[in-house]
């Protein structure tokens, strides 16, 4: 397996007070110590639930966000060491899907110049070049109808996540981080999206991260699953096995309070987690899930696990 | 049988905008038994908010109209009622949990004062038992440190906390219809589940019955004992829950069903419904599904289909579905 990203110990947080020397007395711990590997033509899925980290993650592969520790390596260059014209290289390469199109493209521009804005630096000089490559993309993702002149209010919100996609395939990518990019959408209309990003993949040969927090979507389209809770990755496993026979506590209770779409099923017995996420500007100590974790011990609440098993699934538990 | 608690009788609500108007509302007729829980299922704009509003007397006039039908109420018809006579159901007799807790509770007053408004809103009751009836309520809904919480204002709640106190203000007085509009949809899954579980609980316990809108056919599963669903503002498939899931009989319904990824293994591609949900402005004639339909034909282009019953409990509003 060859490693297009590899990641090395990333931590970000985010400081809460501003402080003109030292160090800041609040902070928060977004991402912390993650080592994992993106192989070229995976799917990698990353779950969590709301301040897992897991956009933080994202956004920090593609050094949208600077790492506080760690590095990004990307086909074995460390990306934080890039100058300027190998730092445009590099965007060109990786791109990102957001998940509300409406809030990430300017309300001013139209289509076209939404598509096109990342192509000047690219083969496609001349206007026309541009506009006929905007055509195809639009085509590409299934809005070969539609006109490239309108703004983005005109379109529907699964017409957006498609112009979105469309963008971010403008510039020849090769990696494609996606940002929760069906959240927003309708069950019917979520479908056809996801059924477009699973054909792009096959036709374009792109790597994908895919950030989630449905773990139903991540299983139909990822081949592994990395999972978050408060900034760490607490299982990383093919979906097979993760899905099948999940070892972290953590990832049990979560895939166990997924409702089930079959009313005969309703009766099962359920697990349900209690509490809430602690903070994390202060992270209990230990295994971050302990406060919550049925199977917590003394260890767990002073040692931290390490990510540990097979290539095939990798989990952070003192019990697993 | 007992009489139902709400009953919905051909309900028609109509947007007077200035590009025309939209019948979000287009003759729907609904009912819920006591302690029945009822999902009224659809997708972005399909009026089944609408539908809600209509009955709880919050859809926002001007521009809205409802143009005809009655909404019984214990057999009491809410549609004549004036302003006032709304305020004092609502609260009391029906109650309302909306999507964002953020927005339906106010941020400049404290958990408890909100709390104590609506009981002493509707009953002749002293300030210290409002509290003491409060606090058990928090309890109740599983807010740790509830006599503290009182005094706490919205945003020092997480989303599920806030959650969890628009359901103790709804059961308060307790309601013999709670509405619960897309309840866990801001919540993350494990949250969604506790809420799921504290909303099971005390259906059971207060005996009210539910009507449960909602997008997510997994929370449908689980929660609902009958079905209704919504498409372009009417109601195409009625059914019990477990005969819809097995036995869908509109085609809307079983795109959707078929859409949803789930968690068992195996899936190769997911079905889709092409297209999107019509423009109400410019509804198409006849069955309002047909562009996105795969078996329309010429007369659903022409007539619009009405509910017919296929099965005891089990309506579709489709001309290719008949028994």
């Amino acid at each position: 397996m060859t490693a297009l990203v590899e990641l090395r110990g990333l931590t970000k947080h985010f400081p809460l007070d501003t402080v003109m020397w030292g160090t800041p007395k609040r902070v928060v711990h977004a991402v912390d110590d993650v080592t994992l590997d993106i192989a070229a033509g995976e799917t990698l899925g990353l779950v969590g639930e709301t301040g897992s980290g897991k956009s933080t993650l994202g956004r920090t592969i593609l050094h949208l966000n600077a790492p506080t520790a760690g590095v990004v390596r990307y086909r074995g260059e460390d990306v934080g060491g890039l100058d300027r014209a190998a730092m445009q290289r590099f965007r060109s390469r990786a791109q990102i899907v957001f998940q509300d199109p409406y809030s990430s493209f300017d309300p001013r521009m139209t289509i076209q110049d939404i598509i096109a804005e990342g192509m000047v630096h690219g083969a496609h000089r001349t206007r026309a070049a541009r506009a006929a490559r905007v055509r195809d993309l639009l085509r590409t993702v299934g809005l070969g109808h539609v006109y490239s002149d309108g703004y983005p209010h005109q379109f529907s919100g699964g017409q957006r996540q498609r112009i979105g996609i469309a963008r971010a395939l403008a510039v020849d990518p090769e990696f494609v981080v996606l940002d929760e990019p069906v959240s927003a959408l309708d069950v019917s209309v979520q479908s056809q999206v996801l059924n477009l990003l699973a054909s792009l993949r096959e036709q374009l040969g792109l790597t994908y991260l895919f950030i989630s927090h449905d773990l139903s979507v991540v299983r139909y389209l990822c081949t592994r699953v990395a999972v978050m809770y408060l900034g760490r990755i607490v299982e990383l496993a093919e979906t097979r096995a993760l899905y099948a026979a999940p070892r972290h506590p953590y990832t049990s209770v979560l895939l166990a309070a997924v409702p089930i779409a079959d009313p005969r099923r309703r009766h099962r017995p359920r697990q349900v987690l209690q509490g809430e996420v602690p903070s994390p500007i202060h992270p209990p100590p230990g295994c971050r899930f302990h406060t919550r974790c049925p199977k917590a011990t003394t260890i767990c609440r002073e040692e931290v696990p390490a990510l540990a098993g097979d290539a095939t699934h990798m989990v952070a538990c003192h019990h697993a | 049988m007992a009489d139902p608690v709400l009953d919905v009788r051909d309900l028609h609500v109509a947007l007077h905008t200035r590009r025309g108007v939209i019948h979000a509302v287009d003759h729907v007729s609904l009912h819920i038994d006591p302690g029945e829980t009822l999902a009224l299922v659809g997708e972005s704009g399909c009026g089944k908010t609408m539908t809600a509003l209509s009955v709880i007397g919050l859809v926002p006039k001007p521009p809205g109209v409802i143009e005809g039908g009655q909404v019984l109420l214990g057999g009491d018809d809410l549609v004549p009622k004036s302003d006032e006579e709304m305020r004092r159901l609502r609260g009391d007799r029906m109650a309302m949990v909306f999507q964002e807790p953020m927005t339906s509770l106010d941020p400049v007053f404290t958990i408890g004062a909100q709390l104590m408004e609506t009981l002493l809103a509707h009953r002749a009751i002293s300030r210290a038992d409002a509290h003491a009836q409060s606090v058990a309520m928090l309890k109740r809904v599983q807010i740790p440190e509830a006599e503290r919480r009182m005094d706490n204002y919205p945003h020092e709640l997480s989303g599920g906390m806030r959650q969890r106190v628009m359901i103790a203000i709804a059961l308060l007085c307790r309601p013999d219809l709670l509405i619960a509009d897309e309840p866990t949809t801001a919540l993350d899954v494990t949250t969604q589940a506790q809420i799921l579980e504290l909303l099971r609980e005390l259906r059971g316990e207060f005996g009210m019955a539910l009507l449960l809108i909602t997008h997510a056919l997994g929370v449908v599963a689980e929660m609902a004992d009958r079905v209704a669903v919504m498409y372009a503002g009417r109601v195409v498939e009625t059914a019990g829950v477990e005969e819809i899931f097995a036995n869908p009989r509109h085609p809307y319904t079983k795109g959707l069903l078929a859409s949803i990824p789930d968690l068992a293994d195996g899936q190769e591609r997911l079905a889709t419904i092409p297209g999107t949900v019509p423009n109400l402005l410019h509804k198409p004639p006849g069955c309002c599904f047909w562009p996105r339909c795969p078996i329309a034909e010429a007369r659903c282009r022409a007539q619009e289909p009405a509910l017919a019953e296929l099965a005891p409990g089990h309506q579709a509003a489709c001309w290719k579905a008949s028994a």
